[in-house]
C-alpha cells in the first residue's frame, strides 16, 4: 500500500503527465507550496525535465542525405513507369569500345545513305549531331528556396545560365543535354547560396574551401 | 501537422514505390535531424548515431511496401530508429559505459572538484540520460526532448499508454538523481 508521500509523488508526476484538470492543479500547486518537502521533490522533478528539454538538439552530420540515396537498392517501377521513363527520361548511357566502334559504324553507314537518298546533308548532320549529347537530370530537394540554377564547366559557371524548376513537394529539377565528358558543377540558391549537390555521384576540391559535385557523363 | 503535408509525404511515398527513388531524398532531407537526435540521445555517441539513423531510413525504404496510408511517416520512422538502438544494445555495443556512470553517480566520496570535473567533460544531459536504462530512455527522450504525446509514442512503440506512463514515472525519478549526482542543481 502506498503512504501519503508515494501518492504526493505520484500526483506530480500526473502532473508531468499533463493527466490534472484545472481543479487538481491548482490543489497541488497550493499543497507544494505549504509542504517543504514536497515542493523539494517537485523541484527537482520539473528542474530535471527543464534540463533535458532545453538541451541542444544534435542536427544530423553533413553528407548524411547522400550516403543514404547512395546505398538505396534499386525499387522495381511498375511496367507502365517503366516503359514511360525509358521513352521520355533523362539517362547516361555506358557504352564499351566495341559497341561505340560499331554505333559509330552504323550512323555513318546511315549518314551516307541519308545523303545519297534524300540529299539532305545538313539536316541529317544535325541529327547525328544531336546523338552524339546525352540528357542528363540533376535535382535539389530546396523547399524553402524561391529560385535554383546550376552553374557548372558545362556552361562556364553562368549563375543564371540554366535554372530549375520547381516540383511540387520542393524537389527542383532541369533535365539539359551535355556532350560526354566529366562536369564539375553546383546549385546556387535564391541567386546567392552556392550549394554541393548531396547527390552528386563525387566530388572535387574547389580550391575555396567548398566541394564542387563531379558527374561523368558517358556515351 | 497539416493535413496538406501528410498527403504531400503520402504523395512522395507513391511515388517512390513506383520507382522515383530520387523522391526519397525529400522524406530524408525533412527528418534526418529528427531521426539524428533522437539515436544520438539515444546511443550518445555521433558516429553510432549517425549509423542508426542512416540504417534506420534505408530500412523504412526497404519495407516502404508495408507503409499504412493512415499515420504519419515520421511515427512510422520514431518506431524503426528505437527498434535499431534496442538492436544496438541488444548486440552488446553500448557504446557509453553505463557502469561507469551509475558507479560515479552513487559514489559517496566525489569531492565538488570532481563533480565540477563531470560537468566540464561533456554533455552532463546526455551522460545522465546514458545512465537510465534504455526501456526508460527512449520514452524520456520521445516525451520530453521530441515532445510527443503518449498515445503517438504508444503508437510507435506498440506499447500501452499506462505501461508507458509507469516507465516515464521511474525514468524521471532516476533522471532526477542522476543529474544530481553529475552535479546539476536542479
Amino acid at each position: 500500500m502506498k503512504d501519503g508521500k508515494e501518492l504526493d509523488k505520484e500526483i506530480i508526476h500526473r502532473l508531468l503527465d499533463g493527466d490534472l484538470g484545472p481543479d487538481e492543479k491548482t490543489a497541488l500547486m497550493d499543497q507544494i507550496q505549504a509542504d517543504p518537502a514536497l515542493k523539494e521533490e517537485f523541484d527537482g522533478l520539473t528542474g530535471a525535465l527543464h534540463a533535458i528539454e532545453k538541451s541542444e538538439r544534435m542536427p544530423a552530420p553533413p553528407f548524411f542525405t547522400a550516403g543514404i540515396m547512395r546505398r538505396l537498392p534499386a525499387r522495381k517501377a511498375p511496367i507502365g513507369n517503366r516503359v514511360r521513363d525509358f521513352l521520355l527520361k533523362g539517362r547516361v548511357l555506358r557504352w564499351n569500345m566495341a559497341t561505340a566502334f560499331a554505333a559509330t559504324m552504323l550512323l555513318a553507314l546511315v549518314f551516307t545513305q541519308a545523303v545519297r537518298t534524300r540529299n539532305t546533308p545538313v539536316e541529317t548532320a544535325a541529327v547525328s549531331q544531336q546523338e552524339q549529347t546525352v540528357t542528363v537530370t540533376m535535382n535539389l530537394h530546396a523547399p524553402e528556396a524561391h529560385q535554383v540554377a546550376v552553374a557548372g564547366t558545362f556552361n562556364k559557371w553562368k549563375a543564371d545560365a540554366h535554372p530549375l524548376a520547381r516540383q511540387e513537394n520542393g524537389l527542383w529539377t532541369i533535365t539539359i543535354p551535355l556532350k560526354p565528358g566529366e562536369y564539375s558543377y553546383m546549385f546556387i540558391v535564391d541567386g546567392k547560396a552556392w550549394v554541393t549537390d548531396p547527390n552528386a555521384e563525387t566530388y572535387s576540391d574547389d580550391g575555396f574551401g567548398n566541394k564542387n559535385a563531379v558527374m561523368r557523363v558517358r556515351t | 501537422m497539416s493535413a496538406d503535408i501528410v498527403e504531400e509525404e503520402y504523395a512522395v511515398i507513391r511515388k517512390c514505390l513506383a520507382g522515383d527513388a530520387d523522391q526519397y531524398a525529400v522524406l530524408v532531407d525533412t527528418y534526418k535531424d529528427l531521426a539524428y537526435n533522437i539515436a544520438f540521445r539515444m546511443v550518445g555517441d555521433a558516429d553510432v548515431a549517425k549509423d542508426m539513423a542512416q540504417e534506420s531510413f534505408i530500412a523504412a525504404y526497404n519495407a516502404l511496401e508495408d507503409f499504412k496510408f493512415n499515420s504519419r511517416f515520421s511515427s512510422w520512422l520514431y518506431r524503426i530508429v528505437v527498434n535499431k538502438c534496442r538492436d544496438h544494445f541488444r548486440a552488446g555495443r553500448e557504446t557509453v559505459p553505463v557502469d561507469e556512470i551509475c558507479e560515479y553517480v552513487a559514489g559517496p566520496d566525489r569531492s565538488p572538484e570532481q563533480a565540477a570535473a563531470c560537468r566540464q567533460t561533456g554533455d552532463v544531459v546526455q551522460q545522465a540520460l546514458n545512465g537510465l536504462p534504455p526501456d526508460y530512455r527512449e520514452v524520456i527522450i520521445l516525451k520530453h526532448i521530441e515532445g510527443l504525446d503518449y498515445k503517438e509514442i504508444a503508437d510507435s512503440l506498440g506499447v500501452s499508454v499506462s505501461a508507458l506512463k509507469v516507465r516515464a514515472h521511474r525514468g524521471r525519478e532516476m533522471l532526477r538523481k542522476l543529474l544530481e549526482g553529475l552535479g546539476v542543481t536542479l
